[in-house]
């Protein structure tokens, strides 16, 4: 593509729902895990950053592809494709692992705010009733403009970063040369990195995204660099996390659990500001993630059931999309209010949840993309196809290994 | 009709009453027809037994084949799967669809053949599709489609769309019960597929059958929608059924619309109407996009809607319409019925004639029975009643419904402080303003339950 300022026009207005989509995907779970990838293994983990960004972009692709040929949904076509029950069972799944998630995306914001000495019975309300105003009143095309600012709070990832003066030498050769260490918490953690970053909801979202912009085949060249740059944000995010907490934590040599123990050891190692970029970005992250996934959950359950949806639309047009909503951020704002709740066996269920929906979801985003009379000349090339089949497995084996050693905790501890 | 005989003023009032009522009792009809008749789900029928007339199976049911998508689609084949292949059996064949679906024929008398590429299955093009306007509106999910037998043809009558479909659909109907979910069933009619390539079958609630629904039923639908919907459909419809639709619609929808059309549509839409609400609706928007509708529509209609937007339209003036009919004391009788003859009003405007003097002052009121009965040259004021009631533009609409309401009229004048005839309100109008608009409202998809 020759690049002029007509080409550059055209692509700022399409921007939006990949980059969106994929900065999301650092969510308060994803920080967590990059945080613990960091602290644990130092700079091992970041080469898998790169195949992770290459199978994010296949499948990210596939998804806006799909919703520009189509102009439906994902849930729209597997409802059409595949019948009632699988949507149901799809939905169902979605509906409590996002509802799980979203619980985290608060629980996030709770820490975070926590951490500049906020309590949370004040912050979490606060941040419920900021997100439903602004759902209630805007239209997409505001809500789009508030979500790419959010995305650019992820710069303070990088700034810690930075600030955490790492061994840049050590961190590139790790990043180009992979590595692979077999004991359980290794393979727990790689599991974890890719289960977070490559999530069911997230094709979802971005297939109604880009079908709500009204992207259509057309302008869809734009929209794909839209949707690889995402990729490529995000995991250079997660790089810097990942580098961040390298750096510090892990020579330090502390153990950490979530996202706010990597803030806290962040401070004596890395400086206060450094600690307090990283809370912050944790927060906006939170609440990005509190924003999108009750949004996109009320989204496909939607399509699914041939329900109008969609943030241009009045209460009145499409209660169904809006008491979805609703209820997705009431449920998950009000269990992160009760006090001393323990959040483990939630998280647990809803990564054995999205573990089997994942390979689900993609086997059938391979079989729409292949389907001539819904994508006629768009569908995958044989080549595609080939490299999707290998993500699906590679991806299919890890989610069934991470769902086993959620269920059988002890499961790498043979090896 | 005993209406008519009541009312033997204004029978083309009663005209297209009775031609709403005739539209809606259609659909009530077709209603019915689908709730008398047995229906037969498709879901329910995918998965019975064939069994055929030596009580032998030969299969359960894969799917069925139509005819075509046109009106009334009629089945012509039941698929059933032998090994990966899909057979057809003539639809002729089936004696019995109960339990089981039971054949006239045994299998070795029966003709059998391979489904083909370009024949129609129910389940694979129409179930679980959308139902679209022809713009691609979101509207509805097809959950199931209804069968019913009508002179021995089995044949599409509905398309289920509501939760009630869903739930038979799971195996859940008793749950659906016990939530009261209601049944929401489409008649056919109102569906045209569309784009029957292969296999790929668009459906629509199409603009033409959606014009030949009551202005009523249009703003129902019209209510359903999104922002961006409604202008689209508002663009397809013909100004005149825009402008009753327009009617019907609560302010804010109103308001909505208008904001979502192009000023030329406006004007053309407004010049439907009638000057008092066209007022209404002008006094909705901007002063400066109010001047430029204004600008483009015809001169003498814009030129009686800006001397409505003059007034408060809370008042009598911003109520009434000054598209009245008007006669002059010093004609005769003959000279008043060639005039009426020659402007030909509608006739919510002629309920009564208000006699006017040469200084536009309102002096009597003469009822078309008393003018038609009266000798030809006689003067307007010789035969008019003298005592009429009429009320001052700044009156209050709760004033106006009550004095028409104490005099029993259809009509009144409206007057200014010199007692000059500046309008009149029709008895529609003040019910329009004092009415709560929820009785107005019927749901457009009648829930058909037993």
């Amino acid at each position: 593509m020759k690049f002029n300022w007509k080409h550059i026009l055209l692509f700022l207005a399409v921007l939006g729902p990949g980059i969106i989509t994929a900065s999301v995907d650092n969510d308060a779970g994803g920080i967590a895990t990059y945080s613990i990838a960091g602290a644990h293994f130092g700079y091992s983990l970041l080469w898998t950053l790169i195949p992770i960004t290459i199978v994010l972009i296949i499948v990210q692709e596939m998804a806006a592809r799909m919703g520009a040929v189509t102009g439906k949904g994902l849930a729209d076509l597997i409802r059409e494709n595949f019948g009632l029950k699988i949507t149901l069972w799809i939905t169902i799944g979605l509906l409590i692992a996002n509802i799980a998630t979203t619980i985290a995306e608060f629980a996030g914001i709770a820490a975070a705010a926590g951490m500049f000495g906020i309590s949370k019975y004040l912050i979490v309300p606060f941040a419920a009733i900021i997100i439903f105003w602004l759902v209630l009143r805007s239209n997409y095309k505001t809500l789009e403009k508030i979500f790419l600012i959010l995305s650019l709070f992820y710069v303070t990832y990088i700034i810690s970063g930075f600030m955490a003066k790492p061994d840049w030498g050590l961190a590139l050769k790790s990043t180009l040369v992979p590595s692979f260490q077999f004991n359980a918490n290794y393979l727990l953690v790689f599991i974890g990195v890719i289960g977070t970053t490559i999530t069911p909801w997230m094709q979802f979202y971005l297939q109604s995204s880009i079908v709500e912009k009204g992207i259509r085949t057309d302008n869809y060249k734009y929209s794909k660099w839209d949707v690889i740059i995402g990729c490529f944000i995000t995991n250079i995010v997660s790089f810097f996390i990942i580098v961040a907490s390298a750096a510090t934590i892990f020579v330090a040599g502390i153990q950490i659990v979530d996202a706010t123990d990597a803030a806290h050891a962040l401070a004596p190692l890395a400086g206060s500001y450094a600690a307090a970029l990283f809370a912050f970005g944790l927060f906006s992250a939170a609440l990005f993630g509190a924003f999108i996934l009750p949004l996109s959950t009320s989204f496909y359950i939607c399509e699914g059931f041939g329900w109008e949806s969609g943030v241009n639309k009045k209460f009145r047009e499409a209660p169904q999309f809006y008491v979805l909503f609703s209820a997705i951020i009431l449920i998950s704002a009000a269990v992160i209010l009760i006090p001393k709740i323990n959040l483990i066996y939630l998280m647990l269920a809803s990564q054995v949840i999205n573990g089997i929906l994942l390979p689900v979801v993609l086997v059938s985003m391979l079989k729409l993309t292949n389907n001539k009379k819904l994508m006629g000349e768009y569908t995958n090339s044989k080549i595609y196809n080939f490299f999707v089949w290998i993500a699906i497995v590679g991806i299919g084996a890890l989610s069934i290994l991470l769902v086993l050693t959620t269920i059988f905790p002890n499961l790498f501890a043979f090896i | 009709m005993d209406e008519e005989k009541k009312l033997p003023n204004y029978p083309s009032s009663a005209d297209v009453k009775k031609h709403f009522v005739k539209e809606i009792d259609q659909l009530l009809d077709d209603i019915d027809k689908i709730k008398k008749g047995k229906i037969n789900f498709f879901t329910k029928i995918v998965g019975k037994k064939i069994i055929d007339a030596a009580d032998k199976e030969m299969g359960t049911v894969h799917d069925l084949i139509i005819s075509s998508i046109d009106k009334a689609p009629e089945v012509i084949a039941v698929v059933f799967k032998e090994g990966k292949n899909m057979k057809k059996i003539p639809f002729k064949n089936v004696n019995r669809i109960k339990e089981n679906i039971y054949l006239l024929t045994k299998t070795e008398e029966t003709e059998i053949r391979n489904a083909e590429e370009n024949d129609i299955l129910v389940g694979k093009s129409l179930l679980d599709k959308q139902l679209v306007d022809t713009d691609g509106l979101k509207v509805v999910r097809v959950n199931d489609i209804a069968f019913s037998k009508i002179d021995n043809r089995f044949i599409i009558v509905s398309i289920d769309v509501g939760m009630k479909g869903i739930f038979r659909r799971l195996g859940m109907s008793k749950l659906g019960k016990l939530m009261n979910v209601k049944e929401k069933l489409l008649p056919w009619d109102y569906v045209e597929p569309l784009e029957i390539e292969l296999g790929k079958i668009k459906l629509t609630i199409p603009r033409k059958k959606l014009s030949a629904l009551p202005p009523m039923e249009i703003a129902d639908v019209i209510e359903e929608l999104s922002p961006r919907d409604r202008g689209m459909v508002f663009n397809m419809l013909d100004n005149k059924t825009a402008a009753e639709t327009l009617e019907e619609l609560s302010p804010d929808i109103q308001k909505n619309i208008i904001e979502n059309l192009r000023n030329q549509k406006v004007a053309a839409i407004l010049e439907q109407m009638d000057a008092d609400k066209s007022a209404d609706i002008l006094n909705t928007v901007t002063k400066e996009r109010s001047e430029r509708l204004l600008n483009l529509m015809k001169k003498d209609v814009a030129l009686g809607v800006e001397n409505l937007l003059s007034y408060d339209h809370e008042t009598a003036g911003g109520i009434m319409t000054p598209n009245f009919v008007s006669i002059f004391s010093n004609h005769t009788a003959q000279e008043t019925i060639d005039y009426l003859r020659k402007i030909s009003p509608s006739a919510k405007h002629a309920y009564y004639l208000y006699v006017i003097n040469d200084i536009k002052k309102l002096v009597g009121v003469l009822s078309l029975r008393n003018l038609i009965v009266a000798p030809p040259e006689k003067k307007v004021y010789e035969i008019m009643s003298r005592r009429v009631v009429s009320i001052y533009v700044n009156a209050s609409k709760e004033d106006i419904a009550k004095t028409i309401s104490a005099y029993n009229l259809l009509a009144i004048p409206v007057v200014n402080t010199e007692g000059q005839l500046q309008g009149v309100i029709t008895v529609d109008d003040v019910l329009d303003v004092v009415i709560p608009r929820s009785w107005k409202r019927r749901p457009l998809h009648r829930n058909v339950t037993k």
